[in-house]
């Protein structure tokens, strides 16, 4: 099957998870290859060599990011083992069991990790905690090509938004998935020039209606001790600075906005609709969480506006509203997700 | 209103001692005197929509745990202050302290705590430094006064824990040994032989060992103990405290309930709901110190326990304390 045929399969299917963006645009896909692998036939002309066995490692709110990495996994045509968390994927496995038969068999799925897995595999891709990516990283052998996620978060920056349109679709990108994953905003940084304080009246309002129309699984008891958590430390931020300010849902479903007027970077968040509010003047200061930040939403989008924010380090801008919707060649951690896992066969 | 304040001591401290009053009185008596007189406090009440008078001593807000790295949690001017007990600042925050106007119900409440554990008659030894080279020790001070009112010596000096006199002075009388799980564990590391205590000894363990790399389960730790120190697994006492309260909680052997004197409650709560989880469930440990006048009543800590129907049994740490994001609730170990 050649690559092309292998995309015009999958991007059908891709397509009926819509959390997977552009990932089912055939177009898009073919546009990830030509960048990422020089041509659209590189596999087959052996320009690029893939993995023959792939281990994906998916940690348990990186579903999405586990898709992801099993399509360009199908794509390369290398056989593909998943490593799923022992409380399960559910979302991830049925997108497995959706996939044709001629693709199915190349997918093998466990919540066990057979030794084997890791000694085979020709390259290994690993999703999760900073120390499980650095456990997998050392236990590497030589010649295995290893692809590390760890943790990652992300923030959106508010330059100006004089009629408070940007609420609606940061209140998306914040509630869209329960705020798992890399992708969610758990900080977000408004202009000096906004009224902070009708900003976060405005945004709870928003979290308010979102979860009345879009209810959500009750949390579990470790989830709910992390919310509890979070709540109380800003609640008690806003006990010593009279001028933090904090809204909280009454119930469940549970959001939180903590408006901190502190100098000090806010804590990240503790998931679950809950974020901080921080002011800033000409340049948001992250301090020492600027080295681990993924996607900066920005509002409005503006070559100005994404100018400033470059030298931040992180390794995608977009527009507020679409930070849940990388393009399939979004380089996440700044690596190329399909390249960095084949080699380079030249001629001559 | 130092009036307050030595009134609501001597009904503590009677009611410690002697058991007259009612811990619902007091303790909503406690709360509107530090309402008016701890601003931090109030603040956190106001916030709640919680006011001076209350009905209700479940309904007491709790103190996040954290609040004494941050703020002064006094009902006194700290100037005042006869004592301040810090923590050990061990998560890189800076420490939290707490002060003392006086130390009457502090001792008072070691004193009830301890009688009741009937182990004061045995000559104490002690694996702390000595308060004089910790002051800022809650632990420390706590070990000097069962010294002071009985016979003990401390074993830790500059640091160094002093195996040999430790070993010289142990005879045949049976002994209690006191210290941290980590100056026991230092202790069965380094030394090259066992230690055997004299027959029917007995040995208190506090301040647990998470953090400190050692991923021993409670029951190997306290077999360890019983091997190296010749001592039956309940002849082992944990002691269950923290530098913001001013009581202790104790326990022996493994799997039973922790307990204290009726002056300090417990609440085991849903963390979300605040409300009481059923028996034999799991929650955060909320915690009700009478003696803590001075400062604040109500104390939400960051440990989880099972709610029995006396006491609570001990789980640990609340886990969730970690930054978040992508790496949440990894699931993935090597052996997964």
């Amino acid at each position: 099957m050649t690559t092309r045929e292998k995309v015009a399969m999958l991007a059908p299917i891709v397509a009926q998870f819509p959390e997977m963006g552009d990932f089912g645009n055939e177009a898009a896909l073919l546009e990830l290859i030509r960048l990422e692998l020089g041509s659209e036939d590189a596999l087959e002309r052996g320009a690029a060599l893939p993995p023959r066995r792939l281990l994906h490692i998916i940690s348990a709110n990186t579903a999405m990011a586990g898709m992801q990495s099993l399509v360009r996994g199908l794509i390369l045509g290398s056989l593909n083992w998943c490593k799923t968390p022992r409380v399960g994927l559910p979302r991830f496995e049925e997108f497995v069991n959706s996939l044709p038969e001629s693709l199915r068999v190349l997918v093998e799925v466990s919540a066990t990790l057979p030794p084997s897995w890791l000694e085979k595999a020709d390259a290994v891709v690993v999703f999760g905690s900073d120390s499980t990516v650095e456990k997998f990283r050392s236990a590497m052998k030589f010649g295995q090509i290893f692809a590390g996620y760890g943790h990652r978060w992300s923030g959106a920056v508010i330059f100006s938004d004089a009629d408070f349109s940007s609420v609606q679709p940061l209140s998306h990108d914040i509630c869209l998935y329960d705020q798992m994953g890399c992708l969610s905003a758990q900080i977000v940084w408004l202009h000096e020039s906004l009224d902070a304080g009708e900003y976060g009246t405005r945004l709870a309002a928003e979290l308010e209606r979102y979860v009345r129309g879009n209810p959500t699984a009750a949390l579990s008891f470790e989830d709910a001790a992390s919310v509890a958590r979070w709540r109380l430390s800003v609640e008690w931020k806003t006990v010593e600075y009279e001028e933090n300010r904090l809204w909280l849902s009454t119930g469940e479903p549970v959001w939180g906005v903590q408006l901190n007027r502190q100098k000090t970077t806010p804590p990240l968040s503790c998931l679950h609709r809950h974020v901080s509010l921080q002011v800033f003047s000409e340049i948001p200061e992250m301090g020492e969480l600027a080295p681990s930040v993924s996607t900066l939403g920005i509002w409005p989008f503006s070559p100005e506006n994404k100018i400033k924010l470059e030298s931040i380090g992180a390794s995608r801008l977009c527009v507020v509203g679409q930070m849940q919707f990388p393009q399939p060649a979004w380089q996440q951690d700044g690596f190329p997700a399909l390249g960095r896992l084949v080699r380079r066969q030249d001629a001559g | 209103m130092s009036g307050d304040y030595e009134k609501l001591k001597q009904a503590v401290l009677s009611f410690i001692q002697k058991g007259e009053g009612a811990f619902e009185e007091l303790a909503l008596e406690i709360h509107a005197f530090q309402f008016n007189e701890n601003a931090p406090y109030q603040r956190f009440c106001r916030l709640r929509g919680v006011g001076e008078k209350l009905h209700d001593w479940t309904k007491i807000p709790a103190v996040p745990q954290q609040a004494f790295k941050s703020s002064r949690l006094t009902t006194f001017s700290v100037d005042m202050a006869v004592r301040e007990f810090r923590t050990s600042g061990t998560t890189g925050e800076g420490y939290g302290s707490h002060y003392f106007r006086d130390l009457t119900l502090y001792d008072a409440a070691i004193q009830a705590g301890w009688s009741a554990l009937k182990v004061n008659h045995f000559p104490k030894f002690v694996l702390t430094p000595s308060p004089d080279e910790t002051t800022h020790s809650s632990l420390s001070y706590m070990m000097g006064r069962l010294v002071k009112n009985a016979s003990g010596s401390f074993y830790m000096n500059g640091g160094v824990l002093e195996e040999k006199r430790l070993r010289d002075d142990l005879g045949i009388q049976p002994v209690l040994l006191l210290g941290t799980a980590l100056a026991f564990f230092n202790l069965m590391e380094k030394s090259i032989s066992l230690l055997t205590l004299p027959s029917g000894s007995r040995i208190l363990e506090t301040g647990g060992y998470k953090g400190s790399g050692r991923s021993v389960s409670k029951e190997d730790f306290y077999r360890q103990l019983s091997e190296f120190f010749a001592v039956e697994s309940d002849a082992i006492l944990n002691e269950y405290g923290m530098t913001e309260l001013s009581s202790q909680f104790y326990t022996h052997g493994l799997g039973r309930s922790h307990r204290s004197g009726p002056w300090i409650r417990h609440r085991v709560v849903h963390p979300l709901k605040g409300l009481e989880v059923a028996v034999g469930e799991t929650g955060i440990l909320q915690l009700f110190d009478l003696a803590n006048v001075g400062s604040v009543l109500a104390i939400q800590t960051e440990d989880m326990a099972v709610r029995q129907e006396s006491g609570f049994i001990l789980i640990g740490r609340d886990p969730t304390a970690l930054a978040r994001g992508c790496s949440r609730s990894a699931d993935d170990q090597l052996n997964g």
